[in-house]
This record gives C-alpha cells, sequence and structure tokens, in this order.
C-alpha cells in the first residue's frame, strides 16, 4: 500500500535523509526512531503530503504522491501530529466531527474507547494536555483511513492510556491498516514495531524488521547511549553512576 | 438548542429579531413617528427618505465588518484579528483624505478615493499573503501605522475645515453612502452566502495549517481567496461609512460566546448581529444629544465594549 | 545765535531723529488672514513683510512671502524677514512663543464677536501707529453696523457650515454673532458644540425660514435642490462668500450688507 523508493528529504538547505526505501502492504506497524531532528516529523508531514521538499518515488495505493490532490489523499491517509491551537473554542465533539465527516457511529466509538464521552461538549482550550492528545488519536480514529501517520502519540498521556494507546495500533493493524509512527520509547516501540526505520540524523536510514532493528549495536551508535537487555526490555541506561 | 442546530432556524429567527429591531428603530429620531402610521406626509418622507435608508445602511455594513472580522480572525489564527489590522482602512483613509485635499468641492470624490485606497492596501497586504499567519499579522500591522503616519501628514496639510471633514469621515457617517443601499444589501447576502460556503474549510482552518490540509483543505488557495474576500467587503464597509471600529472585533466574539464557535453558525450570527449592533448604535448617535449627533464610531465602543465584557465574565473561565 | 550753537542743535536733532522709534519703520508679520486684510485696510499694508496663508487679500498680499499657516508658525521663516512685531490670532499657536523671545512683539487678535472685529482694528492700529486711519474705518464700520441694525428682521436661519456629513455653526461661534447682529436667529443657536453635526431631520423639525450657505467648496445647486426637497418649495437659500462672513476684518460688513440685502429682497 506504501511503496517508498529512495527517497530523499530536505528542510531547507538541510538534507534529512539521503535514501530510504520502504514497501509496506498489509496491516503492520512502522515505527520511526531517531535522535532530535534526524527528520522523523519531516518525513510523517512528506507521507501526508503536507511538506514537498523530497525526492524519489513515494506511491500510495499505487498512486504516485504527487498525483494526489489534497482532497483525494486524505481519503488514504490519516495524520496526527502536534495538538491544534485552541484560542476559538471548538468544543471536542465539534473537533471529532470535522475529522469524521459527519459519520456519527464512528465518533461514538472513538468517544468511548478513549474516554472522552464526558468531555464531549468541553471547549478544547480547557482540557489538560494528555485529554487533548486523547482527542487528537480520536480524530484519527474516527477517519477510518488505511494509513494512519502517527507524531508521537503517547505524548503528554498517563501509563494507563500510554498502554491503550499502544493496544489500539496492534488491534487496528489486524483490520489491515498500515500505521506509520514516531515513538521515542524504546520499549512502546519495542511493543508494537513489525517494522522499523533508523534514521540517524546524518542523512542515514536503515529499513528492517522489528527484531532485528531493535538490538543495541544497530541502536547505541545512533543514540550514544548504552542500552541494557534485551528483546522486549531493551532500554536506556537511566541509573547514573555518579564517580567519586 | 435546536436553534443552534438548524441553520436555517437560525437564518430565518435572527432575521425576525432584525426586523422587528429595525422597525422599533424607525420610529426613533428626532421625534417618535409611529411606523406603522405616520401623522403626516412629512412624517412619511422623513421614515422613508431619510431614517429607513440610514438604518438599511447601518445594517448592511455592520453585517459586513462583523464577517471581515471573522474571516481576518480565522485567518490569521488569532482572536485579536480585526478588519482594519492589515491596514485596509488606514490606506481607505489616506485615499478618502486625499480626496478631500485634491477635489474638496466634491462629495462623491471622498468615496472614490476611499475605495480606490481600499484595494491599494488590500494589494499590499496580498503581496504578503504568503507568509504564514503571525508574520503577515506583522506586516500589516507595520502597514497600518504606514498609513497612519502618512494620514497625520495629509491632516496637517489639509485647512481647519478640512480638518474637521477628515476626522468625521474617519470616525463614520451612515447617513451619506455613496452605495446605494440595494447594493450594500446584495453585498452583504453575497458576502454571507460565500462565507457559507467555506464554512466547513473554515472550521478546519481553526485546528491550523497543518491540520486542515491533512483534513483535505487546500490552505493556500483558501487564504488567498479568504483575504481576497474580507478585505474587499471591509473596503465596501468601508468607501459606504467610513472607518467604524469595534463591530468588527466584538460582533464575532460575542457570537461565538452565544452560539459556539461552528462558522456556520457565527457567520449567520455574525451577519445579523453585526447589523443590528450597528443599527442600534446609529440609532443612539443621532437620538442622544439631540438636536447634535455623535460619530457613530463612539457608540459602538460604548456599546459593544460593556456588552462583550459582561458576557465574557459570564462565561467564567 | 552762534553757529556752534546752531551745529549742536542740528547735531541733536539728527540724534533725536536717529534714536527716536518714531521714524524707524516696523516690520509687520500678519499671521492670520483677517490680520492681513486689517492692516492693508488701515495703510500699513506697506510695513507688512510676511504673511500665513490664506493670506489673499487685497491682491498685494498675495506677493507676500509666507511663514506658515495660522495654526502653525514658521519660526526660521519668520525670524529672516526680521520682524519687529507680529499680530497673531491665538497667541498658543506653536512658534509664537518663540518668536516673543526672540524679541518681536506679539500682538493678538482673535475677535469672538463682531464688536470685537471694530476694537481689534482700533487696536491693531494704536499699535501699528496709524491709529488715525484706523480710528477712522472703525467708525465707518461702526456706522454701517448701526444701520444694518436699524433695519433688522427677526428671521430664523439654518447655517450650512458642511453638507456631508451635515454641520452647524453653535453658540459660542463667530458666525453665530455674525448672523445675530443681522437680525437672524441660528436655529441651532443653543448647542454649545463649535461645529456640531446634526441630523436633517432636527433641521426640518427647526422650521428655519432661510437656509444659508458658504459658496466655496460645494455645489450650491445641488444644495439648494436639497433643502427645497425638505423644508418646501418656498424655502429661501442663500449662499456668500466665506471669507465675508468667517473672517472678522473689515470686510465682514461687506458681507452683513450683502446678506441683509438678500433677506430685504424678500420683504
Amino acid at each position: 500500500m506504501i511503496h517508498i523508493d529512495n527517497l530523499s528529504l530536505q528542510r531547507g538547505d538541510k538534507q534529512l535523509i539521503a535514501s530510504l526505501s520502504l514497501h509496506a502492504k498489509f496491516g503492520g506497524v512502522v515505527v520511526v526512531l531517531g535522535p532530535n531532528g534526524a527528520g522523523k516529523s519531516t518525513l510523517l508531514l512528506t507521507l501526508a503530503g503536507l511538506h514537498h521538499d523530497y525526492t524519489g518515488k513515494v506511491l500510495v495505493q499505487g498512486k504516485a504522491l504527487a498525483d494526489f490532490s489534497q482532497q483525494s489523499l486524505v481519503e488514504h491517509i490519516a495524520w496526527q501530529g502536534e495538538l491544534p491551537p485552541t484560542e476559538f473554542g471548538l468544543t471536542v465533539e465539534q473537533r471529532l466531527n470535522l475529522a469524521a465527516h459527519g459519520v456519527t457511529a464512528r465518533l461514538e466509538h472513538a468517544l468511548t474507547y478513549l474516554e472522552l464521552e464526558l468531555l464531549k461538549h468541553r471547549a478544547l482550550g480547557e482540557l489538560s494536555s494528555g485529554e487533548q492528545q486523547r482527542v487528537e488519536i480520536a480524530a484519527v480514529m474516527v477517519r477510518d483511513c488505511p494509513v494512519w501517520l502517527m507524531d508521537e502519540p503517547a505524548a503528554h498521556l498517563d501509563m494507563r492510556h500510554q498502554v491503550d494507546c499502544l493496544k489500539l495500533m496492534k488491534q487496528q493493524t489486524k483490520n489491515g491498516r498500515i500505521i506509520i509512527t514516531v515513538l521515542h520509547d524504546l520499549q512502546h516501540a519495542a511493543a508494537v514495531a513489525d517494522m522499523v526505520i533508523l534514521l540517524d540524523g546524518n542523512g542515514g536510514a536503515e529499513v528492517g524488521l522489528a527484531e532485528e532493528m531493535l538490538v543495541a549495536e544497530k541502536l547505541e551508535p545512533v543514540f550514544k547511549i548504552k542500552l541494557k537487555g534485551k528483546g522486549r526490555n531493551l532500554m536506556p541506561q537511566y541509573a547514573v553512576e555518579l564517580s567519586e | 438548542m435546536n436553534i443552534k442546530q438548524n441553520p436555517w432556524l437560525l437564518f430565518t429567527s435572527l432575521l425576525a429579531v432584525s426586523v422587528v429591531v429595525a422597525w422599533v428603530l424607525l420610529g426613533l429620531g428626532e421625534h417618535w413617528i409611529n411606523p406603522f402610521s405616520p401623522s403626516s406626509d412629512m412624517e412619511s418622507r422623513i421614515l422613508w427618505e431619510l431614517r429607513s435608508p440610514r438604518l438599511l445602511t447601518a445594517f448592511a455594513v455592520g453585517g459586513m465588518l462583523a464577517l471581515a472580522g471573522a474571516w481576518f480572525q480565522v485567518l490569521l489564527g488569532n482572536p485579536l484579528a480585526e478588519p482594519y489590522v492589515l491596514g485596509v482602512a488606514g490606506s481607505a483613509a489616506v485615499g478618502a483624505v486625499s480626496s478631500m485635499a485634491l477635489m474638496p468641492d466634491s462629495t462623491w470624490a471622498v468615496s472614490l478615493g476611499a475605495f480606490i485606497g481600499a484595494w491599494v492596501g488590500i494589494a499590499v497586504v496580498l503581496s504578503f499573503s504568503h507568509l504564514g499567519s503571525a508574520r503577515l499579522l506583522l506586516a500589516g500591522v507595520v502597514l497600518a501605522a504606514f498609513w497612519a503616519a502618512i494620514l497625520m501628514l495629509l491632516i496637517a496639510l489639509l485647512p481647519e475645515r478640512g480638518v474637521v471633514r477628515a476626522y468625521a469621515w474617519m470616525m463614520g457617517d451612515l447617513s451619506n453612502s455613496v452605495l446605494p443601499v440595494w447594493s450594500l444589501i446584495l453585498a452583504w447576502i453575497t458576502a454571507l452566502g460565500c462565507g457559507l460556503v467555506l464554512s466547513l474549510s473554515l472550521d478546519k482552518l481553526l485546528l491550523g495549517e497543518k491540520h486542515a490540509a491533512s483534513l483535505g483543505v487546500d490552505v493556500t488557495r483558501l487564504r488567498k481567496f479568504l483575504l481576497l474576500l474580507a478585505s474587499a467587503v471591509t473596503a465596501i464597509a468601508v468607501t459606504a461609512a467610513g472607518t467604524i471600529g469595534f463591530v468588527g472585533l466584538v460582533v464575532p466574539h460575542l457570537m461565538r460566546l452565544l452560539f459556539g464557535s461552528l462558522h456556520q453558525r457565527v457567520l449567520i450570527a455574525s451577519a445579523f448581529g453585526g447589523g443590528v449592533l450597528l443599527m442600534l448604535a446609529d440609532t443612539a448617535a443621532r437620538t442622544v444629544i439631540s438636536p447634535a449627533e455623535l460619530p457613530v464610531g463612539v457608540l459602538t465602543a460604548v456599546i459593544g465594549v460593556p456588552v462583550f465584557l459582561w458576557l465574557l465574565l459570564r462565561r467564567g473561565t | 545765535m552762534s553757529i556752534c550753537f546752531l551745529k549742536r542743535l542740528f547735531v541733536l536733532l539728527l540724534c533725536l531723529c536717529a534714536v527716536s522709534p518714531a521714524v524707524a519703520a516696523e516690520r509687520i508679520l500678519a499671521l492670520a488672514p483677517h490680520a492681513c486684510e486689517i492692516l492693508y485696510a488701515i495703510g500699513a499694508g506697506k510695513d507688512v513683510v510676511g504673511a500665513v496663508s490664506y493670506c489673499d487679500y487685497p491682491e498685494a498680499a498675495k506677493k507676500l512671502p509666507r511663514v506658515g499657516a495660522y495654526n502653525r508658525i514658521n519660526v526660521e521663516a519668520a525670524i529672516a524677514l526680521k520682524p519687529t512685531m507680529a499680530i497673531v490670532l491665538d497667541i498658543k499657536t506653536p512658534g509664537i512663543k518663540q518668536l516673543e523671545t526672540l524679541g518681536v512683539k506679539i500682538i493678538q487678535s482673535y475677535p469672538k464677536l463682531v464688536d470685537d472685529v471694530l476694537s481689534d482694528i482700533r487696536h491693531i492700529g494704536e499699535a501699528t501707529r496709524h491709529y488715525k486711519q484706523a480710528t477712522l474705518l472703525a467708525n465707518h464700520l461702526q456706522q454701517r453696523l448701526d444701520r444694518l441694525e436699524s433695519s433688522r428682521t427677526q428671521i430664523s436661519v439654518f447655517y450650512e457650515v458642511w453638507p456631508e456629513p451635515l454641520l452647524t455653526a453653535g453658540n459660542n461661534t463667530f458666525i453665530h454673532d455674525v448672523l445675530k447682529r443681522i437680525g437672524l436667529k441660528n436655529v441651532f443657536g443653543d448647542v454649545q458644540l463649535e461645529a456640531p453635526r446634526v441630523n436633517i431631520e432636527a433641521v426640518i423639525a427647526a422650521k428655519p425660514q432661510i437656509v444659508i450657505i458658504p459658496s466655496e467648496k460645494r455645489n450650491v445647486h445641488e444644495r439648494t435642490l436639497f433643502w427645497k426637497k425638505w423644508l418646501g418649495e418656498d424655502i429661501r437659500v442663500i449662499s456668500v462668500n466665506p471669507d465675508l462672513v468667517h473672517r472678522p476684518g473689515p470686510r465682514l460688513l461687506d458681507g452683513m450688507e450683502y446678506l441683509q440685502q438678500e433677506l430685504n429682497l424678500e420683504h
């Protein structure tokens, strides 16, 4: 469904990614990992049709990205990014309706799943950032697109909702959805990833199966930290040894 | 609750309210004339040749200013935006006052000058339209200051009576619109119509440009068109009545507080709300210190601001 | 008498002549249009060295160098003309204080009433040492004024200062007093503002018998039609040169007599 060949990404004069290739056909979670500024968000923006400074081939459902009008592209691709501004007093329900295009059944389901029913008529500006984040995840849910692009969906969420979010992603891919998500937490990545795109911050991009990519040998040079454990328990060494 | 759901219901009920208010205001003036049965030929003429054109002008201009205000607020992503924030009023005033200086004998030339001035201002702003909201706003504020400086220069060069005229024009005058009433009502209808067609896209634009684009909106085209539409409507309002303030800022907010933030309701409510507010303000302007008149711009501030603040406090957070 | 004595007398006389200010000519700045007219009318025209904008009467005044406007004086340009005296409208005008500190004698002439015009003419005459001519002029104008008042009729009038927006003259204005002295009653004479904006309805309700319109910068014919529409076909609309009724100078009586004449034509 998503076919990327030799994608090269720029932002301004800086080249973020030299060459990236990815073939994602059926349901699965692709996790994008990398240090800050590596181009993770820009990669998602490009796939969403929101960033145009790239070369290479990107095919969505067999059609080139550039050939889509914005209107038709968004039928296939749902993007979740930073929290939208809240100055104008839109309520949760109104915000979700804009995404759902009036299909109320999906709206109710999303509200229930993300425990937002009680907040339905509250203005977005009155919610905590965690609640707003859940609204954004709901906004992607209601659209029922085959591809979800999620930029740090677990940000601001407390642990229970983080778990729910990851569970949601795994469930959705059972129906054939492709979810490409940027995650910062290695354990989160380990919990959901089927494939991993590793951006090293110098233009390099490596794509592979999760079990092959989520190993210390690959991650330590990119993130420049020490990792311990393996598999699902792979994580940074947070405990700091103070030298005398 | 129902009124918020159904736009047609909203439209017709606001229309009914406007008509009732207008009818009552029609009777007010130098002395009360019963609109249903004027007691003399002169009274009838006063009603239909003096008061009603002025009320209808006020309605159309007020509605258009409120619509333009709502559009500038969503365009710039800033609740403090209003029709004059990008300098269109400033350039219109420069045009009007230039006409006063160059062709002091004629009164229609002032409106033509205002119109041309407004479009010069719009053209300048359009050349910045590709900038993001924050920088567009900054450019507009600077431009507005520029026009204000030119205006000061012109006023300094005018003879004394010219200065009185210049300020009188800038403070608003609904009794001498060079654009006929029917054209203003038509403009009001067209403006509201265009706005309603765009209202779903405008709602999406409230989420910011990225989110709006991710929901299918052609953001660049929409912003350009919106800027043009809002500026054109402002230009018409300013040409007809001078630069009347506060309506464009306060009315859309008031309507959002009353009816929620979705544009379908906000635009309908603003088009009527702005019209009613300006009709009230103008009636007060011509009766409060009778036989003298106050400039209507003073009244829009005096009426609009306290009402808005009261509603804001009522709503709490 | 010795030649010595005569010589000393001669020298004394010379000194007196040189020192006596009566011989040295004044250099006068006319910093208001009416001041200009007054100066020329009392024979002090040759002493005027500078004027401001709108000093357009008599013809000779148009050739005078300009030093600003009545409400803003260009001090440098003024001083360059080496004035000894300046006649100003309002002493609070920017620039006047500086002229005063630089040694220019400031004389204020800000007539608020018709009578003030005559007393100012005398006052200016005294200051510029053209007292005889000034008194003659003032007396002559006073006679004309008295003649006017004896043929007074009480007629209500609406004075249209400007058509759009509709502006009129209120209580504390010069024009209000001018109208009063011709025997006209300004229908908005009790409004305490200087140039109030008024509603057409208020004019209609006030039922003026006459409408007076200054003839500069507007289409008098159009305005006449307009007032006929609202005040009736038989409303009398008179247009007058505003320089003759707004400017508190010697031509004021020309304007007042003209208006009186126009009024009397009716009767």
